[in-house]
């Protein structure tokens, strides 16, 4: 075996093992149907322009008859279908109760009891799944709410200005926006990249708003 | 891709580790290919390199027998033992604070009724 051979297998292991480009710049990268893309972290003024354009589309929507606010649709969620989206948020903070219950028994298990730690973590696996599964049924509930509509458009226009596809031109890397403008991006079919773009870049964005 | 569970992994490797003790001396590497406009993962990052530096010097300083090497390198035995570590620390706190105002109402409770004030009329000057 050469050290060429030994290296490539490091390189594949650290590669298994490990991802520095997530951290590496403020982009990260993907790939639909064998073409790389990127969404960039927005810069400042980016985000100014998303939160103008987010401002406008909610004053568009609290005038539209058809929509309503968050507060309304709690209550007519309550009234209608007996739905308590504020009851369902605070079973929601109980589970962060449960969880540190869980956290007091697994702290004080010895390395060498791994039947209990795996209990322990079977617990832990079974607690975050379920609060998964309420923060999907808040999330369903609220989608229609004005304030969630108009943070999906705040998302929407960054994804269409972040998302970068890579062209290939001789000895250079070239990066592309994938949409010339919000509007291609609005009156396009829905894809993978858009799906991937929101994804990557609600990562991207997260601890920062 | 568990995003949170690999920004841990590199968190916590020795490579990360010794960049951020390094910097911590003042000797400045440069962390990311960015300079400023960090991403949410590189904030995230960076709050874990510190929080596994902070674990690391606990388990060197012998701080807790509950903490090992092995519950370092698993997420939630580390969740776990931040969780205890932190409630250990309010409980110091609120410790401390309660016999500070304990002293505080000793310290009133003496002055009112054991101390005397005698009022001593000076010339000055003659």
């Amino acid at each position: 075996m050469s050290i060429a051979h030994v290296k490539e297998m490091v390189d594949e292991m650290q590669n298994d093992f490990l991802h520095p480009e997530l951290i590496q710049d403020n982009k990260l990268h993907f790939t639909v149907d064998g073409k790389i893309y990127r969404v960039r972290m927005p810069n400042q003024l980016e985000l100014l322009e998303a939160e103008q354009k987010k401002n406008a589309y909610q004053v568009m929507l609290l005038k539209s008859e058809n929509s309503i606010t968050l507060k309304k649709l709690k209550k007519l969620l309550k009234e209608s279908q007996d739905i308590d989206v504020d009851e369902l948020e605070k079973d929601l903070k109980a589970y962060e109760e449960k969880v540190l219950k869980v956290y007091d028994k697994l702290v004080k298990r010895h390395d060498d009891d791994k039947e209990g730690i795996e209990s322990d973590k079977a617990e832990l696996g079974v607690l975050k799944k379920e609060r998964n599964e309420l923060i999907d049924e808040i999330s369903k509930h609220t989608t229609p709410a004005i304030e969630v509509q108009s943070e999906n458009y705040f998302m929407s226009y960054l994804t269409s200005v972040c998302t970068e596809k890579n062209v290939e031109k001789e000895n250079e890397i070239v990066w592309e926006k994938v949409w010339n403008t919000f509007d291609n991006y609005l009156t396009c079919e829905d894809s993978s990249v858009k799906y991937y773009g929101m994804g990557y870049l609600t990562h991207l964005m997260m601890s920062i708003r | 891709m568990n995003f949170e569970k690999e920004i841990r992994k590199l968190a916590r490797s020795n490579y990360w580790q010794t960049i951020y003790n390094a910097n911590k001396e003042n000797v400045n590497l440069q962390l990311f290919d960015n300079k400023s406009n960090l991403s949410g993962p590189q904030l995230v990052f960076l709050q874990w390199v510190q929080t596994y530096y902070s674990l690391y010097t606990d388990l060197a300083q012998k701080e807790s027998q509950l903490l090992t090497e092995a519950v370092i390198e698993d997420d939630e035995r580390a969740n776990a033992y931040l969780a205890y570590r932190r409630k250990k620390l309010e409980l110091e706190f609120f410790k401390y604070q309660k016999e500070k105002q304990q002293e505080e109402l000793k310290r009133k409770h003496h002055f009112k009724h054991e101390g005397k004030v005698s009022l001593i009329d000076v010339n000055v000057g003659e």
